[in-house]
């Protein structure tokens, strides 16, 4: 800058205090931005915490309750190796969810459930939660609906399965539910539009002898466009033909009627996988604590656990697995009852 | 310089700083408002983990057995290790998983209070590469079914973000 005359350098002054506050200022910016921008590793934040609080507590209140998720536009997505349940734009991914998965045709699936996604925290008492059964031709179901009739969207998605109606009225009277039976089928799903009253009563005894027979109970919530739309209320397996239904079983406490048979088989291997791991983890669980447990006799029956579960879980193709597991099933739960019933802190087989 | 010329010149010097500062500050605020969107989606990111975090202690691969009231948010550790060693040695199974898991690497610690130590057990891990990542956590019990100890934990999953 040139010294030279008052004036001069009073004007030199005016703009190169404008730069100096020009460039602070572009400081400033930079030191901003570059703040905002340095963060390396997001953690959740306090406002993230407390969104977590309320969607725990939310979670807390449907863990409570019994949910409706019937999601009547489902697709069954059988991709990259999962059950996924779609509505729309929402997906969901079906966790613990116990399964029936019948063939069936017609472009559609329903779930219902009462354990989906996000775990309803109510783990059923013999806890495989990933069952599935794969229900097949052999498969007929009995829905048995009051006079509003509900089951009317069940049958509409299963054209092409073995279905029969029965109203409620008839539950009490011998060989009703019998006399509905078509064909000589290897598993009876029996779908009582009602309460567990109502599954409870269901007179079973005229039965073909050779059929599993698997009850669920749904409530109906509402009905809306024709479509009802079920609240799974409870649901007991019944016994064998004869016996009474155990009331606190929840193995069979859902249905999935998948869209289409490719679909249902998509579902079924994926399920039985799912079902596979879930039984693997289980005979590696109890092969571990059979030595470490204090009590011998609790030792011995892990033992016979691990190897009855690694001899299912071992069953190479997804029919012979399912075959091994159902037929395993009554000696599973003889053994967990033994488990759970001796003294002191013996642990269950899953 | 004469001062007649630098009179002349002097708005336009300063109509040119007062057009950067504009731009500076139009960038900063562009770059705050790109942030604050990224910070929203890891917000719901986020909330998404923690819904992930409250499901992996109901699933039956690795939820306490019992009754349900007491074991909420309960990972049994034998069940953890079973899981752990299962999904590492089979890439199929991993996969089978990645649906209801994600692109996540999902770790159990065990911790000793009275010892002060921690012990950490890798469940599963799909994570991306990646430069940044975020870790969301929570606490649960954590059942030794051998012994019926009952331990604290952490559940925590990270995942890439970047």
């Amino acid at each position: 800058m040139p010294a030279g005359r008052a004036g001069q350098t009073e004007t030199s002054f005016q703009w190169v205090f404008v730069l100096i506050a020009g460039i602070a200022l572009l400081l400033l910016f930079l030191m901003l931005v570059r703040g905002v921008s340095r963060t390396g590793e997001e953690q959740a934040t306090a406002g993230d915490l407390r969104a977590a609080a309320s969607l725990m507590a939310s979670l807390a209140w449907e863990g409570s309750s019994v949910r409706n998720v019937t999601l009547p536009e489902a697709r069954v997505a059988c991709r990259a190796g999962a059950l996924t349940l779609e509505a729309g734009t929402a997906t969901v991914g079906v966790d613990s969810a116990p399964i029936y998965l019948p063939p069936t045709v017609g472009g559609r699936a329903r779930i219902v459930t009462r354990d989906l996604a996000l775990g309803d925290g109510t783990p059923a008492p013999f806890p495989f939660g990933g069952v599935a059964y794969a229900l097949d031709a052999r498969t007929a179901y009995l829905i048995v609906e009051d006079q509003r009739g509900l089951g009317d969207s069940l049958i509409r998605d299963l054209p092409d399965a073995n279905i029969a109606r029965v109203q409620v009225d008839d539950l009490d009277r011998p060989g009703a539910l019998a006399g509905a039976v078509q064909g000589t089928p290897r598993t009876i799903v029996l779908v009582i539009v009602g309460t567990d009253a109502d599954l409870a009563r269901a007179n079973i005894s005229g039965l073909p002898a050779t059929a599993d027979v698997r009850g669920v109970a749904l409530q109906p919530r509402s009905e809306r466009g024709g479509v009802a739309t079920f609240f799974t209320h409870d649901a007991g397996r019944l016994a064998p033909v004869g016996g009474a239904p155990y009331a606190h079983d929840r193995i069979g406490v859902g249905m999935v009627i998948a869209a289409d048979r490719d679909a249902a088989w998509c579902a079924t291997d994926v399920a039985a996988e799912r079902a596979r791991a879930i039984v693997a983890i289980a005979a590696v669980r109890a092969g571990e604590l059979s030595p470490e447990v204090a009590d011998p006799a609790c030792g011995a029956l892990l033992g016979q656990a691990a190897d009855l579960l690694d001899a299912v879980a071992s069953r190479a193709g997804t029919g012979a697995f399912l075959d091994a597991l159902v037929g395993a099933e009554p000696d599973i739960i003889a053994l967990q009852g033994n488990l759970l019933t001796r003294p002191g802190d013996c642990p269950g087989v899953a | 310089m004469r001062r007649g010329q630098l009179q002349t010149l002097e708005p336009v010097i300063i109509v040119i700083v007062l057009t950067v500062l504009l731009l500076a500050g139009g960038a900063y605020f562009l770059r705050a408002s790109q942030d604050d969107e990224s910070r929203r989606a890891a917000s719901v990111s986020a909330r998404d983990d923690l819904a992930l975090l409250e499901r992996l202690s109901s699933l039956p691969e690795l939820a306490c057995s019992g009754p349900a009231s007491a074991n909420r948010m309960c990972v049994d550790l034998a069940k953890a290790e079973a899981f752990a060693g299962i999904i590492a040695g089979d890439e199929t199974l991993r996969v089978a998983y990645f649906p209801i898991l994600g692109a996540t690497n999902l770790t159990l610690r065990v911790l000793d209070i009275d010892e002060g130590s921690s012990r950490a057990m890798a469940l599963y891990d799909a994570s991306r590469n990646g430069t940044r990542t975020r870790a969301t956590r929570t606490y649960v019990t954590v059942l030794d079914p051998a012994t019926g100890d009952v331990r604290f934990g952490m559940l925590e999953i990270r995942r890439s973000i970047g």
